[in-house]
């Protein structure tokens, strides 16, 4: 009787462990890493066309057996491909000079416009410029006609507000006529100012009709007293050119006075209006006077409005001057570097060419072996 | 300048890591992307032969980029060659700032039973980058063939 035994399948992990010589565990598999794809990728038919021309460059290189084939194939791709890249550089300077040109022009037009409005804004300046000397003789007569003003003080004001009013306002006619070329020199244009302020002094003294015009006056005096300070500075010790905002800030403050004066002048002739019939007269003379101050304070305003428009355009012209300059700078920069790139690119060319005489030269000496083999062999 | 001299200042720029073989050649980066998407394609398809010969001319074209020799890596991986696969990562490893190449050549080291390699890069992985989540699979499989804990 014969006894089948069942074999059981050998549990090797279970004996290693018994045995304590167990070096491997349960195999793990590895994860692998996610591969994603690229996002700039060419087409899988360009791709597969470009790796095409390469292997087959390569393999005919390889097929003619000749390294020194090879390395000219090789070496003429890296040739190729130095003056590709010479010339695509070339390219995007060509495009950058031709928007940095674009970019100046633009500048320039900017420029001119800027420069159109600054002559716009000067003009207007000038005009105010003129009705404000012209009004300032108007509103003083019609103070000492109207008040009867006999008053020392009174006269002196009139007087100097006359003289530095004709004074200014033949300057700029004899600048705008073109009688004088140049600026007149600044010591005139210091007597005119110090004239003029010696004419408010006086009218403060003269006219105090209410406080809120003597506190206009008194503003627009120091202002005026400032912005001669400043040029006596400048003349006499020499000292730097105060900035335009100084200008700005005293011709607004003198604005300001001008206006608050006029202001309390038109308030003190309602008032006296209202007051008394017997005092028609003089209420009107204060009504007269506070027009024209009135007048003047927007003559004056007309002045400033165009002399900070002036200011603002000549800046802006300025800044797009600048610009059109920097532009012109870096156009420049584009021009030496392209030279630069033509330079390489044509050394490369010339190292073609070489290149090209040497394959002619080889390949005539080849055909003419070639000649002499199957000469000697036909005469064999 | 003659054909030895041209190439052998290619080569000085592809040795410096100045330029790769594909911009001397005047392959563009383009195409090389499009050559590992071919590549990629083939690998998620399960022709992992394929796609190995693809990745390989990717590397020989850039081998400045980790990512050519990870996709190498993975095709070795998935032709069951962890050896080589470590190999690879560990290259690409050097390619690159991030470690996560390094911990998957710990795990295909550990795989293929060289522990002292693999525990050596699963430390270095490990350290400093301890709370890295995307690295914790394939340090979990080094510490299973390998019977270590962190």
């Amino acid at each position: 009787m014969t006894m089948s035994v069942q074999l059981q399948p050998l549990d090797r992990a279970r004996f290693a462990d018994e045995a304590g010589t167990r070096t491997s565990r349960t195999p793990m598999r590895t994860p692998q890493p996610a591969l994603e794809p690229s996002n700039s990728a060419a087409p899988p038919l360009r791709t597969v066309q470009a790796m095409m021309d390469l292997d087959g460059a390569l393999a005919d290189a390889l097929a003619s057996g000749d390294p020194a084939s090879l390395m000219a194939m090789v070496a003429s791709r890296i040739q190729r491909n130095q003056n590709d890249s010479a010339q695509s550089e070339l390219k995007a300077n060509h495009l950058a000079k031709n928007l940095h040109a674009a970019e100046r022009m633009r500048a320039y037009h900017e420029a001119e416009k800027a420069e159109q409005g600054a002559k716009t804004w000067g003009l207007v300046a000038r005009i105010g410029a003129y009705v404000a000397a012209a009004l300032a003789v108007v509103v003083g007569v019609a103070t000492a006609v109207f008040t009867g003003g006999t008053s020392l003080l009174g006269g002196i004001a009139l007087a100097a507000v006359c003289i530095s009013s004709a004074a200014s306002i033949t300057v700029m006619a004899l600048q705008d006529t073109r009688v004088l070329s140049e600026a007149p020199p600044r010591w005139v244009g210091i007597t005119i100012a110090l004239i003029a302020l010696v004419g408010s002094v006086c009218s403060l003294g003269a006219n105090s009709a209410s406080t809120v015009a003597v506190v206009g006056n008194c503003v627009s005096a120091a202002a005026q007293a400032a912005d001669v300070t400043a040029d006596v500075a400048v003349e006499v010790f020499h000292v730097k050119e105060p900035p335009p905002a100084f200008r700005y800030v005293t011709a607004g403050l003198s604005l300001a006075g001008a206006g608050a004066a006029a202001a309390g002048s038109i308030g003190q002739g309602a008032q006296g209006a209202a007051a008394a019939v017997n005092r028609t007269a003089a209420a009107t003379a204060r009504g007269v006077q506070a027009g024209a101050q009135a007048a003047r304070g927007v003559a004056l305003g007309t002045q400033a409005v165009g002399t900070a428009g002036h200011a603002v355009a000549q800046y802006s012209a300025e800044t797009a001057q600048t610009d059109a300059r920097s532009q012109s700078k870096q156009i420049d920069q584009i021009d030496e570097r392209s030279h630069d790139v033509l330079d390489g690119m044509r050394s490369v060319q010339r190292s073609y060419a070489r290149m090209l005489e040497q394959a002619s030269e080889t390949a005539a000496a080849i055909d003419s072996a070639r000649r002499g083999m199957i000469r000697n062999m036909s005469r064999a | 300048m003659d054909d030895a001299t041209i190439i052998e200042h290619a080569l000085a720029a592809v040795v410096q890591g100045q330029r790769t073989p594909a911009e001397v050649l005047g392959i563009d980066a383009s195409i090389v992307d499009g050559l590992y998407d071919l590549g990629v394609r083939a690998h998620d398809m399960g022709k992992h032969l394929h796609a190995d010969g693809i990745f390989q001319r990717c590397v020989a074209l850039d081998p400045f980029a980790a990512r050519n020799w990870i996709a190498l890596a993975a095709c070795r991986q998935a032709m069951e060659r962890p050896l080589d696969a470590g190999e690879l990562y560990q290259i690409a490893g050097l390619m690159t700032d991030d470690v996560r190449p390094i911990a998957y050549a710990a795990a295909c080291f550990a795989e293929a039973g060289e522990t002292d390699r693999a525990l050596a890069l699963a430390e270095h992985a490990r350290r400093g980058n301890a709370g890295e989540v995307s690295i914790q699979p394939w340090l979990a499989v080094v510490e299973h063939y390998t019977g270590s804990a962190p």
